[in-house]
């Protein structure tokens, strides 16, 4: 596709690709709706040339970059009748090879080890995470709550970051095999979205007031990285050294352009800015080290996982005096009203023990000896057939290390309470 | 023919090949030398400061670990761990001048102000020595935790005495099953030489180097918080271990607890610290994810006095209040040392045979002694760094040395996961010959060493990927050949005792104390036979609990078995006596119940010999 001309001001030894798309809505995957609603183009850039990545197709999107520096996989549209689909194109020579398929859109992919991919689902009232195979395609899904989801990055320790949300952005990491999904912070914090690992190992993202913030390994509470001065820079960024990053930030033409930061004196300079399109999404084009390779140990054949609490009266936000006693858990189809699975006695040390059904939606409430709602889970969460998990308490935080004590509950049984069936 | 040279130049090597592996070091008063312990090659190696070169080697005894200079610099201590002694060698000659008895497996050495008498925490007898240095006579000894490893003396007062001795201890004392486990930081007079206190620390187990600040006011010691009590489910948030340190002192008033790890980063086994002279920073080393951390020691103060003091320690976020920063070292840092003037900071790194030399003021290395040594890695020795190395843990939280501490025990039991939780508590059992004992885990369901440390290992220890290939074979030749430690319980001529020959033959034996034979199912030597005392088999010997899920287990061999409390599967046995007093009342494991108490000591008494 044809855009108009474009603007390059910052010299940049870096080769990269960025998407550039005459319309960008980049919250419209909220609801379920097209970020390039009217088409997109993978641009190559390298030593001041640039070239389509992808001739020939209607739109493509959403660059990731093998692990050796070979091959780019990304979503795309061969035609304007068919839905977006996640491709993969060696760079420097051959033609695009599709690894997924179907009526849906397939969008934001990105390499897992062993020959893997990770990438969104869109649907019509939902979408969700989903892993592809790149020798035989075949799919495995990894979350199982209605929402709308979309892939950020997957992270050094092998984990997958997402965003997820209706209205406001979070953050959230899963395993690759679907376990073990939970908040990136449990704060409940402002909205979060297009995070990306840092080299340093910190997650950069940006803020939907404006601006980006990060998360480092030290700290529990997000720090803000962009000043107050450049309120529209948004990411996903790309990071070309520690010193130096290519940013999106909105221009003066309403569209979003590429800009060099300077990390160091915090000094926005710009790279590649169109006219009349939006550049967006830049990505390095350079090898990496692969994230480190999980090794799941679940069990397919199963129907259930058990989760035990260590004690639901930790928490980042403070509970009332009132000793905790009863635990009740939902689920929910099909986005009807929660239907309930059960309650259990919560305790004296807070802990208790349960067994869900897998791949469903799971809520808990906390309840007093006077049937009071004390606590109720926000969001819900899914737990993987044969999936064992187990919280430090309820809203605990990452940060939280377990006690080195025995849970009350497992003195008493081992077996978890079954709360399979709504009542 | 190729295959077969190789092969033979393999073996070779291994027979051949010599390691200094560095394990502690410490600056002459005048700051011109360094003195480096090398356990690998029995030496004290000698090198210059200024030209970070060798310029000396002296031979000490076995498998030294640990080293102590006179104020006046003119003599260094150097304990050899498994000859029971100590050397003293006199740095103007670099002579060796006496060896001095010890206790057993002598390990942290520390001085008294004056030079006149020597302390030195002995491993396995669990005793602190107090060695005359006139006579070289061992004045007492003095009781010490399990594990007795690590000591230093607190500076010299104004009178020119050093006031107190501080030794740690690496395993946990012997507690109640499935309770926290336990450890302490003995504090000893040094002017009467008696044990004036004993500072507990809840929930630890694995306490490493302790150092004190010049003013005597704060103490640091590095340590493990295991977390073997809750199943391991998975890794993240400090699931599998706390590492961190113990502040204490004037400056505390008490003792507290910190963290060393971050939410996604682990600062794993923390091992050597050393404190600046003017008390503003301490340096630690960690011997598991290579590194030094840097710590501001106001900061450390301020959060250990904080209203807060007691809930810091499980908080991942805490940390980066006061480490400044992480050096990267050599592989398994161990002891540190600062110069005199804290502008220079020596480290240790026992795998990659060199001290690292860090600019505190830069926080950098800015150069690296080679300590020589064989340069061609056998397949033992790169098992050996994947062993100690924690870079395969999710986000690197723990290695294999975590739990097998120098590749013995962590004297715990742990509720590992896939057993269900709460289920199948297994004590962490001990690595000596279990090359040779076939089938591995306590219900023998791995068949041999690579099931069990690759696949098992990567999805329900590590939860990322651990050791295949070539790395998994290394490891393998590594755990194999991981030397047996004296026993020091045989007499040197190899005859027993009367006791020893008592116990040995009641564990013989075939006929109960009235004459009724014994079914060969219940002799001790029924199960416990060959030269490892097993007959590598599963049996049901009446000890599984309710929460088992299989009455069956494997029969560990007992080589050094007396070191490796507690016992039975799931750790439930003290000692050796409760095996027999407690939990076998039905004579089902091994016909018991007949013996006398004396009896049974002269069981006890044969079975350290194994």
């Amino acid at each position: 596709m044809g855009f108009a001309p474009v603007f390059k001001i910052a010299i940049l030894l870096a080769t990269y690709i960025f998407t550039e798309a005459p319309r960008y809505e980049p919250r419209a995957w909220l609801e379920g709706r097209d970020r390039f609603p009217e088409g997109a183009a993978l641009t190559f850039v390298s030593s001041g040339s640039r070239r389509p990545v992808v001739p020939g197709f209607y739109a493509t999107a959403d660059a990731n970059i093998s692990f050796d520096g070979a091959r780019v996989l990304f979503s795309g549209r061969r035609t304007r009748s068919t839905p977006w689909q996640i491709w993969e194109l060696p760079l420097l020579r051959g033609a695009p090879r599709q690894i997924t398929s179907g009526d849906t859109d397939c969008i934001r992919p990105f390499y897992l080890p062993e020959d893997r991919i990770v990438y969104t689902r869109v649907e019509a009232t939902e979408s969700f995470l989903e892993t592809a195979s790149l020798v035989d395609g075949k799919t495995k899904r990894l979350s199982f709550v209605p929402n709308r989801y979309l892939t950020d990055d997957v992270l050094r320790d092998g984990r997958i970051l997402f965003e997820a949300g209706t209205a406001k952005r979070e953050l959230y990491t899963v395993y690759p095999d679907g376990t073990g999904v939970e908040a990136v912070r449990c704060d409940h914090g402002p909205d979060r979205g297009n995070g990306r690992q840092l080299s340093s190992g910190d997650l950069i993202f940006d803020l939907g007031a404006g601006g980006l913030a990060r998360f480092t390994s030290a700290l529990a509470e997000q720090v803000a990285d962009a000043p107050a001065d450049t309120p529209n820079v948004a990411g996903p960024i790309a990071e070309v050294s520690l010193a130096t990053w290519i940013v999106s930030e909105r221009a003066a033409s309403g569209y979003f352009g590429l800009y060099v930061w300077d990390t160091a004196r915090k000094r926005l300079t710009p790279l590649d800015i169109s006219a009349n399109a939006n550049s967006v999404d830049p990505v390095i084009v350079a090898t990496r080290a692969a994230p480190t390779r999980f090794p799941s140990g679940l069990v397919p054949t199963r129907t259930t996982g058990n989760l035990l609490c260590l004690n639901a009266h930790v928490s980042r936000t403070p509970l009332p005096e009132t000793p905790l006693h009863t635990v009740r858990v939902y689920t929910e189809d099909n986005r009807e009203s929660p239907q309930l699975l059960g309650e259990t006695a919560i305790e004296p040390d807070g802990s208790f023990f349960i067994e869900v059904p897998a791949d469903k939606p799971i809520r808990m409430e906390l309840l007093d000896a006077a049937g009071r709602i004390i606590r109720a889970q926000h969001d819900w969460f899914w737990m993987r057939p044969s999936e064992q998990r187990i919280c430090v308490g309820c809203h605990a935080g990452p940060e939280h290390a377990p006690d080195n004590k025995v849970p009350g509950i497992l003195l008493k049984t081992t077996t978890p309470v079954k709360m399979l069936e709504a009542k | 023919m190729l295959r077969l040279a190789l092969l033979t130049v393999g073996f070779a090597l291994a027979a051949t090949a010599q390691y200094p592996s560095p394990v502690d070091l410490r600056v002459s008063p005048d700051a011109r030398r360094l003195y480096i312990v090398c356990q690998g090659t029995d030496e004290l190696v000698v090198a210059d400061t200024k030209s970070k070169s060798i310029v000396g080697r002296v031979k000490v005894g076995h498998v030294p670990r640990g080293i102590a200079i006179t104020n006046d610099g003119q003599r260094v201590y150097v304990t050899n761990s498994w000859a029971d002694t100590v050397t003293e060698v006199d740095t103007a000659t670099l002579r060796a001048l006496r060896t001095l008895p010890a206790g057993f497996e002598p390990s942290g050495a520390a001085l008294d102000a004056r030079g006149a008498f020597l302390y030195v925490a002995n491993r396995i007898s669990n005793d602190i020595s107090v060695i005359d240095l006139a006579t070289g006579a061992v004045l007492k000894r003095l009781v010490a935790a399990r594990g007795a490893s690590y000591i230093v003396a607190s500076p010299a007062n104004s009178h020119g005495f050093a006031t107190h001795i501080y030794a740690t201890h690496i395993y946990p004392k012997i507690g109640k099953h499935c309770a926290p486990p336990e450890s302490e930081i003995m504090e000893i007079d040094a002017t009467r030489q008696v044990v004036s206190t004993r500072l507990p620390l809840g929930n630890v187990a694995g306490v490493f180097h302790v150092a004190i600040s010049q003013d005597g006011r704060l103490g640091i010691a590095t340590m493990l918080r295991p977390k073997n009590l809750v199943p391991l489910a998975h890794v993240e948030h400090g699931w599998a271990f706390g590492d961190s340190i113990a502040v204490f002192g004037e400056d505390i008033g008490g003792v507290v607890e910190l963290p060393l790890d971050e939410l996604e980063r682990y600062f794993s086994l923390p091992f050597g610290v050393a404190i600046a002279p003017d008390k503003s920073k301490a340096y630690l080393s960690a011997s598991g994810s290579n590194e030094v951390a840097i710590l501001d020691l106001n900061r450390v103060i301020a959060a250990a006095r904080s209203p807060r003091r007691n809930d810091l320690i499980n908080d991942l976020s805490v940390s980066g209040t006061y480490v400044l920063a992480h050096v990267p070292v050599g592989r398994n840092p161990r002891g540190i040392a600062l110069s005199g003037d804290g502008r220079i900071l020596y480290v240790a790194n026992r795998l990659d045979d060199t001290v690292s030399v860090i600019d505190t003021t830069a926080r950098k290395v800015t150069g690296t002694i080679a300590l020589g040594g064989t340069e061609i890695l056998t397949r033992e020795r790169r098992g050996e760094r994947l062993f100690y190395s924690s870079k395969y843990a999710f986000q690197g939280q723990f290695g294999c040395a975590s739990c097998h501490l120098d590749s013995t025990i962590d004297g715990l039991h742990w509720d590992l996961e896939p057993d269900g939780f709460g289920q199948d508590i297994l004590d962490n059992r001990a690595l000596e010959d279990v090359g040779e004992t076939p089938p591995y885990k306590w219900n023998g369901s791995n068949p041999d060493l690579q099931t069990e440390c690759g696949p098992r290992t990567e999805r329900f220890f590590f939860r990322s990927a651990g050791f295949a290939g070539q790395d998994l074979e290394d490891l393998v030749s590594y755990i194999k050949s991981i030397p047996l430690r004296p026993n020091r319980y045989r007499l040197p001529n190899g005859e027993l005792t009367p006791a020893q020959e008592r116990g040995k033959a009641i564990f013989e034996r075939s006929q109960r104390k009235d004459g009724s034979p014994i079914d060969d199912t219940q002799r001790c030597a029924f199960c416990h036979s060959g030269k490892y005392y097993t007959n590598q088999a599963t049996f049901d010997v009446g000890t599984g609990k309710p929460t088992d899920r299989s009455p069956l287990f494997d029969v560990p061999q007992l080589t050094n078995v007396a070191l490796t409390a507690p016992y039975m599967h799931d750790g439930a046995a003290r000692t050796l006596e409760e095996i027999w007093t407690v939990f076998n009342p039905k004579d089902t494991h091994g016909v018991t119940n007949d013996l006398a108490k004396d009896e049974l000591n002269d069981l006890i008494e044969f079975l350290k010999t194994l």
